[in-house]
């Protein structure tokens, strides 16, 4: 009935799923965690003051991540989750945000949460379809020479279009918040960016911003499943002292 | 449509789909495996018409741009003509996609690129500018590792080489590694919150 192969993988993530239904539990009945402060999401409401200040709009990428493949999906969905944040705090200050849609997917999902966000205030030019990389580096090049942004965020699943996104942000004076899990792209966005998302900050930004106890409960859970793991690391050591494969004969069961 | 139908909806569709993936690819069941195909022909399916949406917007756009001859008018314009006449030069053969495709698009996508280069020199520039420590360990990385790249260093120093390959070994690997692991966990976390409709980044703000 299991693949062959695949018994302790099974095993192990649905033991996952038992610790984060347990950290979920526990939050809800009052012992919420208490979690360390991101500066980069803090930073969100500082670069979204300042472009209140300016007068500016503020730009959001989620890069040119899919929600197709499996790597890139969950970054453009904590991508997605933050831009409802962004435009919840832009439209509260009244600032125009914009958003650049690199992939089509995107075009409806953006447009429903910035719809959300700003009501009747809504304008068709907040979501910018710009149908691949190249378009969207050349777009943006153009445009933040002449608008001028007050912040410019980008996070999600980014590719090579980062520096081009940062740098050409950072040349038009633009206060930036960079965020990606793909490694490639993390020395661009530190580099480039005034505040940083690094890997896991990325996808834990929902539940910091949300505050919510169940939410919280999982980032509870992340740290348990943590320890679990690197206790498996530790014991593919040990075995290897001692002469024994685990992880060709029990990981690969 | 009420705000618990446009979260639940949404929310129900994530939860079957993600609930056939993940057991298709644990589980030896053919109607899974099967249902999970399926389930790739439909995002076929649902690309195609979300390609729709991105160039009404599009055309939306810039259509309006153009009838309110704002600034950017012209613009619009050529965006406007280039995006019918590629719409009608594909529709007519596909060896005159083929044709514009890889002589027109890809070449100004090339020089794009090209383009950018100069983007990436001043972004060094910035990346150097030394404010704290992290900032100094960065850039004496970097400085070693194009070091290792460019042979006339190694001709003048060869340990240069030697350091930077052991930077990429011992403490990038290392890093690297555990930004993986974190991003997996993550991933993981992430994907209880939204099965669970604790996380909602599909208009739920």
């Amino acid at each position: 009935m299991i693949q062959s192969g695949r018994v302790f993988p099974l095993a192990l993530i649905l033991i996952f799923f038992v610790i984060y239904l347990y950290c979920i539990r526990r939050s809800l009945q009052g012992k919420i965690p208490t979690i360390r402060k991101l500066a980069g999401l803090d930073g969100i409401r500082e670069v979204t003051g300042r472009s209140v200040e300016m007068g500016r709009p503020i730009f959001y990428s989620t890069g040119t991540g899919t929600l197709r493949a499996g790597a890139d999906m969950p970054q453009t969905l904590a991508g997605l989750t933050l831009l409802g944040y962004v435009s919840k705090l832009a439209a509260s200050y009244k600032v125009k945000a914009i958003y650049w849609a690199a992939v089509p997917e995107l075009v409806p999902l953006s447009r429903d949460i910035l719809k959300g966000t700003y009501s009747n205030e809504f304008k068709d030019d907040q979501v910018i379809f710009v149908p691949g990389q190249v378009p969207l580096m050349a777009a943006a090049m153009g445009t933040y020479e002449r608008e001028k942004p007050g912040g410019n965020f980008i996070m999600g699943a980014l590719f090579w279009e980062t520096i081009i996104l940062a740098e050409a942000g950072a040349r038009a004076g633009a206060m930036q918040v960079g965020g990606t899990g793909r490694l490639y792209q993390v020395p661009y966005v530190v580099a480039l960016c005034d505040y940083c998302l690094i890997g896991e900050e990325l996808l834990a930004a929902g539940a910091y911003i949300s505050k919510e106890p169940a939410q919280l409960g999982t980032i509870l859970g992340s740290d348990i499943v943590r320890f679990l793991v690197v206790g498996l690391i530790g014991l593919v050591i040990l075995g290897s002292v001692v002469g024994f494969d685990v992880a060709s004969k029990i990981f690969r069961f | 449509m009420s705000w618990t139908t446009k979260r639940s909806i949404p929310m129900a569709i994530f939860a079957v789909t993600f609930l056939i993936s993940f057991f298709a690819y644990y589980l030896d069941v053919p109607l899974l495996s099967s249902l999970e195909r399926s389930m790739m022909d439909w995002v076929l399916v649902i690309l195609t018409f979300a390609i729709g949406t991105g160039l009404l917007n599009l055309s939306l756009l810039h259509g309006r741009r153009i009838i309110a001859r704002n600034q950017r008018f012209p613009m619009s314009i050529v965006i406007f003509c280039a995006l019918v006449f590629m719409f009608i030069a594909c529709m007519m053969s596909s060896a005159d996609r083929g044709y514009w495709y890889g002589y027109v698009y890809t070449a100004l996508a090339t020089a794009m690129l090209g383009f950018t280069a100069f983007y990436n020199y001043t972004a060094i520039y910035r990346a150097f500018r030394i404010r704290n420590l992290d900032a100094l360990l960065f850039a004496v990385a970097a400085i070693l590792l194009i070091m290792m790249y460019a042979p006339i260093y190694e001709l003048l120093w060869s340990g240069s080489v030697d350091i930077a390959n052991w930077i990429l070994a011992v403490p990038n690997l290392g890093a690297s590694r555990g930004v993986i692991l974190g991003i997996a966990i993550g991933m993981l976390a992430l994907a209880v919150r939204i099965l669970l409709g604790y996380e909602r980044p599909y208009g739920g703000t």
